[in-house]
Order: structure tokens, then sequence, then C-alpha cells
């Protein structure tokens, strides 16, 4: 933390908290909390994330072992305390997380940041006196302080790597510990949701301090696959081994089994190759993953160990054969995410991680990019688990500044922090296979900016020099230059390239279509995919990946919606005479420029592209009517104010805009059993095709042929009023402390037929062995609390988010509205 | 199969620019405006783009951004860019003439 960071105090901020710095000083008088009864031993991997006590108050000191924070709340890790309700009375200004005055305004959803301090008791009686206790941090947003029994141990700057700290100097072995940590969100930092507080997982790793592997010390890599056999090397770098130590490293299949085995006397650094026979590989389609074992041992002792994930995998990108993985082609159908989980904030729990990325997978998505930076390990751990690509994103700016608090201010003295906790901690995920060095950096053609990128990129290739260097480069790739022999990338010394790519292995054009090809004619040794896109050229940018062997694919922007950025995908109503620009404003929250929504339903441009990608032969919009006089603004993000709903009450007579997306040849659309539009498609209709019907409730059918054969058809019902709802659990309740479980809810008419626009007020009631931690909408608009266990539906349904106790136990969830029938479930535990 | 290796670089040393003529596809608009003449046609032709030039919300964003792309997002109009394109030429046509 800079002394700059520590004396800046947000004005607006301090009036929110306010009301926490009084409860903080009536904490004082209390009596000070006991450490916790947790058992700790030697040993990895240990779960730290409980039991933590929290303040939202921006005092400058409570870090003193001696404060009594007895009246603090109780939580469990991940918390974000952006995603609770904002401090402060709720008004039409403020409502749930959501505060008009937020100090970030639209980037950041509105929603407020400041300070928040933790402290977390424990005692670690009967270890050895050559334990070495160290705390990993997976992530704290935005920028933390930390102490241990009131001494410093040092902050950390970047708000998504992870850190260590070592606490054994510091520790009382004997008698009561106290970590704190201090995390701060200050002024207008981000340019999206960043939440704020220990949102990611917290570790305790303790080891022997005589010998033991070093942090992030392992890195495994597949050098060669051949006949029927794997060839794996491995570094591992150990700090203080014992001569007469040995490690042994070991590849599991994931049932235990032995694949191979490599074991070498102990050093500084222990190079060693593990030859699998028959392996089996990891690819999107089938992520194969074995246990990569690392034993540190000493006769007949077990000194220290690192179980890690590891997939076989050869991942080959030129602009001749594009991107292979294992030696087959793979086009990337990507997406770019966010880090919040929606209802959940930025809280990375595992389970909301999986449940991103399976939603995407089942979408058709094999890739995404971690915009704007590094991810959780539990998202990295699930894309790894269901075959998602990674491109793993290190900044949004370097020197220069996007906004006049964020990270450039910290990025001369941090940027090797950043880089190598982010190479480091992930480079043995099979997921990851580039690493981008940022994305539409300011500044990154002029001289100073090009030296930055030859510096981030050789920093990156020092520590993992496995993958290809990226980055997002939006605009114009700066002036034509040519690179020295000395500082060149491999095979580019002499050549004619551009600023913004010449250190660059695999160029990303954001929003650059039009450049692709053009580009490729002058630079064709150039590898290059879309990095952003809109939705609304999928079609073009499917037909780009398959005609063109050098561009390996697109990622959309969103593949899912996400907070802040509010309204950037917004599609408004204006009148004919209007400007055709506009900016959103409170109470729009959240981006709503996703394929997949905040909760986890399909939009509109998610069905358009199920037909593009080939997941469905047909799909049906009806475009909302506009009313007279006035047009529809379309968002470059965004998409037609379209709906797959035939329930149009007032629309009686009118003519409806009914857009069918297909991937036939000729579609027939019939209303109440009378063909009411017949259309021929060619490739310049790009899978889609609009007719107009006069609206009438019943039945809107459409039959779609590709030579003459019926591919698909579709149906769409007008819908009565809300009578009834319906919970569905969506996964069971995982049998540990702190997993979750979703329950989505939705309004039903009398036939069972989701109501496509329903608002309805639902209340949920929990019991049992968990409790209600998110429920809310997908709609973009503050509407409310996503912590009570009260919403409102929007477009028919809302989503519930259960997290099971210290005791997970079977639960029971109920959901009630004002004159619908009810509903309830029943969760299990898996 | 093998694995690609990508191994650092020896050191840095600056890569050398090529000249770059105005014009609205690959020139930035901070480059663009650090010509006298060329931003006079800009803003004769695009007077919208005052108020981009000197917003401190888009300054992030110039060194990037060349004029062209900027018509996706509705910023200026085509027809504007098309005229900014011509008189751009006819000044660098104009220059190797002087050369």
């Amino acid at each position: 933390m800079t002394q700059d960071n520590r004396l800046m105090i947000d004005r607006r901020a301090a009036l929110a908290i306010a009301g926490t710095v009084a409860l903080s000083s009536h904490a004082g008088r209390l009596s000070a909390a006991t450490a916790s009864e947790e058992a700790f031993s030697m040993g990895r991997d240990q779960d730290f994330n409980h039991g933590w006590r929290f303040l939202r108050s921006e005092s400058a000191s409570l870090e003193a072992p001696a404060l009594d924070d007895s009246a603090w709340r109780i939580l469990s890790l991940p918390h974000d305390y952006s995603i609770e309700d904002a401090p402060g009375e709720p008004s039409p200004t403020r409502i749930g997380p959501f505060d008009k005055d937020s100090p970030g305004g639209p980037a950041t959803g509105f929603t407020i940041g400041g300070d928040g301090w933790y402290r977390k008791h424990f005692r670690l009686p009967a270890l050895p006196s050559d334990a070495r206790v160290e705390i990993l941090f997976d992530g704290i947003s935005v920028t933390s302080e930390l102490w241990l029994n009131g001494h410093p141990l040092g902050d950390h700057l970047h708000g998504y790597t992870p850190f260590a700290f070592d606490l054994t100097p510091l520790l009382n072995r004997r008698g009561d510990n106290v970590i704190v940590v201090r995390s701060r969100n200050m002024g207008r930092n981000s340019r999206w949701y960043a939440g704020t507080g220990i949102y990611r997982d917290v570790r305790l790793d303790i080891i022997p301090s005589s010998s033991h592997i070093a942090r992030w010390g392992v890195g495994a890599w597949t050098r060669r696959i051949v006949d029927g056999r794997a060839e794996i090397d491995v570094t591992t770098r150990l700090e203080s081994a014992h001569t007469d130590a040995a490690l042994v490293t070991r590849l599991l299949t994931s049932d235990g089994k032995l694949a191979a085995e490599a074991r070498s006397a102990a050093g500084s650094e222990v190079k060693q190759t593990l030859t699998v026979m028959n392996p089996r590989l990891w690819s999107p389609d089938h992520p194969e993953l074995y246990t990569l074992q690392s034993k540190l041992e000493r006769g007949d002792a077990v000194l220290d160990r690192v179980d890690q994930l590891f997939g076989v995998r050869i991942v080959q990108v030129d602009a001749a054969q594009g991107l292979r993985i294992n030696g087959s082609p793979v086009k990337l159908r990507g997406g770019c995410i966010h880090h919040d989980n929606g209802l959940l904030g930025a809280c990375a729990f595992p389970e909301a991680d999986q449940r991103r990325i399976r939603l995407l997978k089942k979408r058709g998505f094999n890739a995404i990019r971690s915009s704007h930076n590094p991810t959780s390990a539990t998202l990295r751990a699930a894309c790894d688990r269901y075959g998602m690509l990674l491109i793993e994103e290190s900044f949004d700016m370097w020197h220069a500044a996007k906004l006049k608090d964020d990270y450039s201010r910290h990025f001369a003295q941090d940027w090797q922090n950043a880089i190598t906790a982010m190479v480091m901690g992930a480079r043995n995920s099979p997921s990851v296979i580039m690493w981008s060095i940022g994305n539409e950096i300011p500044s990154r053609s002029t001289p100073e900016g090009v030296e930055w990128s030859w510096k981030l990129a050789n920093l990156v290739r020092q520590l993992d020099p496995t993958r290809p260097v990226t980055a997002g480069l939006n605009g114009t790739l700066g002036p034509t230059v040519i690179p020295s022999d000395n500082s060149a990338r491999r095979g580019s010394a002499g050549k004619l390239d551009e600023a913004s790519t010449v250190f660059l292995d695999v160029a990303g054009y954001n929003y650059r279509i039009e450049d692709i090809e053009t580009d490729h004619r002058s630079r064709p040794e150039r590898i290059i995919y879309a990095s952003e896109t809109f939705a609304r050229d999928a079609f073009d940018y499917e037909q780009l990946a398959r005609r063109a062997p050098y561009f390996l694919g697109e990622f959309v922007w969103a593949a899912m919606d996400y907070l802040g950025e509010a309204g950037v995908g917004a599609t408004v109503r204006v009148p004919q005479d209007a400007q055709p620009t506009y900016a959103m404003s409170f109470p729009w929250v959240g981006a709503w420029c996703g394929d997949i929504d905040l909760i986890g339903n399909q939009k509109p441009q998610s069905l358009a592209r199920d037909v593009v990608w080939d997941l469905s032969p047909l799909e049906i919009l009806v475009q909302r009517p506009i009313p007279a006089g006035q047009k529809e603004l379309i968002s470059a993000w965004g998409w037609y104010d379209e709906l797959p709903s035939w329930t149009w009450p007032g629309a009686e007579g009118q003519n409806m805009a009914v857009r069918l997306y297909t991937s036939g040849d000729s579609v027939d659309l019939l209303l109440n059993g009378q063909k009411v539009g017949f259309g021929k498609l060619t490739s310049a209709d790009k899978m889609r095709i609009e007719m107009l019907v006069p609206y009438a409730p019943g039945k809107l059918e459409a039959v779609a042929y590709k030579d003459g054969n019926v591919i698909g058809r579709k149906l769409l019902e007008t819908v009565s009023a809300p009578a009834k709802l319906r919970l569905t659990v969506e996964t069971m309740l995982p049998r540990r402390r702190s997993g979750l479980a979703y329950v989505r809810v939705e309004v039903l008419d009398a036939a069972g037929r989701i109501v496509p626009e329903a608002e309805q007020h639902v209340r949920l009631s929990v019991t049992g062995g968990a409790e209600l931690i998110g429920f809310g909408s997908a709609n973009p608009l503050a509407v409310g609390s996503y912590r009570a266990p009260d919403a409102r539906t929007y477009r028919g349904t809302a989503l519930g988010i259960l997290r099971a106790n210290e005791q997970p136990g079977r639960t029971r969830v109920e959901a009630t509205s004002d004159g619908l029938i009810g509903s309830s479930a029943q969760i299990d535990i898996t | 199969m093998d694995a690609p290796l990508y191994q650092p670089a020896r050191k840095f040393e600056p890569p050398r620019v090529l000249s770059q003529e105005p014009n609205t596809t690959t020139m930035s608009l901070s480059t663009l405006v650090a010509d006298p003449e060329a931003k006079a046609i800009l803003l004769a032709e695009a007077p919208a783009m005052k108020f981009v030039i000197g917003s401190e919300e888009f300054r992030p964003y110039l060194d990037n951004m060349p004029l062209r792309p900027l018509t996706k997002l509705n910023m200026v109009q085509p027809g504007e860019v098309d005229r900014v394109e011509a008189k751009l030429q006819a000044l660098s046509a104009k220059r190797r003439g002087e050369k």
C-alpha cells in the first residue's frame, strides 16, 4: 500500500461507512474474542476460511491484538461486502447493494467499496519446533494490508493475484494469534464490478522449515507425445532441502493408480521426466485429469507433499494450421467473462465457478478469456475439470491510467509480482493455453508502451516458455516497426510488424473483424484470434473461422452478464428523431451484454448463437412492439429487444416482427394452424429471416427445412396469467461446509408454462442444513437486495443460492407469492 | 509430436519505427491530432470530434483508436470520415510533393 493510498479517503465512501465507525467504537468496549478451536496440523492446503470476524469501517488502525472484536460479525470466506446491502437506509437511490452516489458509478454498477477489516483468531498448539506456517490468499479486492499479532506482514496491490506470507517469525506457538486484513476499494479504480474483501479462498500450509517445496515450486509440461507415450518434464524448486532427502514425483490416474514415477536426490532445483505409457490426453472434449504428486521424502518420513491436477496435452499454434490440441485442430468458440458470480458478487465458490463453466460448455463454448485479470483457483479448476480452454489475462492497463485511481498507480512497482503470481500459480493447469499481458492498454504503441510490452512478454516467457503470449488489441496496432535480433520473439527479427503486436506470439483483435483478412495479406505469419467481438457478428466470425486457418476463433463480449459497465448492452426506445447515442445511468447496474444472463438463462443472442454453432436447427424470437414515433437503439454490444414469446397482450392485430434463426434453407411459419409466412434463406441472410405476422393469441409454430427435409420445429404459445410457482433444485448440496446448492424459481401459468415476462414478488424460506446467501433475478436494473429472502422475478424466473452450514444436512426450501400456488423442494446432500 | 517453446529474448532494444502518413484507419487519434494540419482537417470535417479529443474520459483510448472505427460506436458518421480521409490523403500527397 502506498502512502498516497493510505491517505486517500473518498468523501462519499466516508459518509457511507460512518455508521460502522460508531459500531467499531462500541466494539472496543467489549471483551476480546477468543481463538477458534480449529485443529491445524502439519500439512498443506488446510481450510482457513472459517471463523473470521468482519467490520466495515474506515478506522485507520484496527490491527492491535488486544482490540476487542467480539461484537464484529462472524463469517466464513469467501466474502464480498460490496454485494451486501449498501450502508445507510434504503431509498430510491439506494437499493440493495446499489447506491446512485457510488464512487465507481456505472463502471462498478453503482456498488460501494470502502474499507473493511477482517480478524481471525487461531491457535497452533503442539506444532513441531521446525514447523513453518504460510498463509495463502487466492485474492483480496482491491488492495490489502495484513498484520499478524499486531506486526505488519505486508500489503498486496493487485486484487486478482494470489499471494502468501510466512507467518512463522511472528507466530505465538503457545497462545492466541490474530491475523488482521484490511481491504480497500477506493475511488474510481475499476471499469467493472470488482467486489471488495477476501473474496477468494484462504489456505494454511504447515511445512517443515528445514526442508520443503517452494511456493509454486513445481512446474510440469508435456514435452512430447509419440508412439503411445507422453514425456512430461517436471522442474521442482526445493528450499533448504536436506542433502539426504529425495524428491519423488508421481503421476496418478483419477482412480489413484500410478501412471509414472521419478525419484531424484534433493537439490535446490530438481529436473525430472515422467514417461506415461498410453496416456489419457486432456482436451476440451475429453478433459482427462491426473494428479501430479510431489513428495519430499527422508527415509520413511514424508517431509512435504504437493498434489495438483495435471492434464497431459500439447497445444500448438501457427498461422498455417491454427490451433491444435494433441495434433487435432480446434477452433476457439470463446467468450469473455468478468470474475463475478452474479448474485454472489465476486465471491469465488467452487460450485459457483463450476456452474458458470458448465453453463457455457452447454452452450458450445470451449474457451473463455478471463477479462481482464487472472482467474481464481476455483474457476481454473473448473476449466480443467470441464475442458474449458482459458486465456489468463493480467492487466487492464499498464503505466497509463484508464481511471484515476486504477492499478496504473502501482504498475511500475508491482508488475513483476503480478505477472509472477499469475504465471506461477496457474502454469500447471491444462486449460490455460495463452498468457495475456493486457487488454486495450492505453499508450501501448508509444515507445514507452512498446518497451513495457517487451518486458511483460519476456518475463512471462522466462517463467513459462511453454505457452504463447497474447494481448487484447483494440483500434489501431500502431506504426509499423522492425524488431532487432536481440529483442525479437522467435523467428520475427528483422521482419515488418506493428508496435502493438511486435512482441506477441498471438495477436488478439478486439472488434476488428474487417481487419483480420486484410492484415493477414500483409502479415501472413501473424496468428490472430478475435479477443472481443460483438454478438451480432457471430455468423461472420464462424464463417471466417472455417475459411481462415490462421484465425483461431472468437471471444464474444460477453459470454455471461456481469455487474458493472451498467447498460453497455442496453437496447432502448427513443424518439424517431433522436441522436443515435445514449448513456445509461442509475438504476441500470448490470451490463446486459451477455449471451447468458446474470442467473444463467439464455438471452436471445444465445439462442441465435445456438443456430450458428449448430446446437439448434431453429429458434423463434419475436420483437417487442415499438410504439409509433419511436425507434429502437441497440448498443453495439446489445441485441434486438426480442423474446421467445408469443404472449403480447395489447398487441392484438398489430404486425409483429418474427425473426427465425435457422440452419435450414427455407422455413414455414404457422399461426394457429394457418400458414402465415414462408421464406427461403441464402448465405446472404446469415441464418436469419424476418417475417411480419399480425398478432393473435394462440400457437405460433415454425418449421425449418433443408433440401426439402424437415430439420426443426419450434412452437411458441400464448400463456395465461401467473398461477403458481415452480422450484427446481439445480444441484444438491455438497457434503462439505460452505458448499453451494442452486434453486431455480419459475412463475407458471395454470397450464404449467413459464410466464415469459412475469415480475412476481417471491419469498423463499429455508430450513435445515443450509442458509440462503443469494436470491435475485437477472434484472439489469437495481430492484432490490441480493441477500434478502424476498425478490422479484424477471422474465419469469429468479435464482436462490444456498450455502451449507457447519453441519450440512437435508434442507427444505419453500417459495411463496401472494395469489399464487407456492412450491417447495428438498435438497439432499451429495 | 513435440510441444513448442517460446523462449525469452536476450535484451530489449527499441524496434525501428517506420514513418506513417496521416490516415483514418491505422493512425491513432492522438498521433493524428499531434499533427496540426491533420488536426485542422479533422475538426473541420468532423467538428464533434473536438469533444472526443478534449475529453478526459476518452483520453486513455486516443492512443489506440483511429477515427474510422468510431463509426461503429456512432461517435462519428461514415461520410465525415470519408471526407477527412480524402483530405488527409491530399495532405500526404502535397507533403510528398514538397519533398
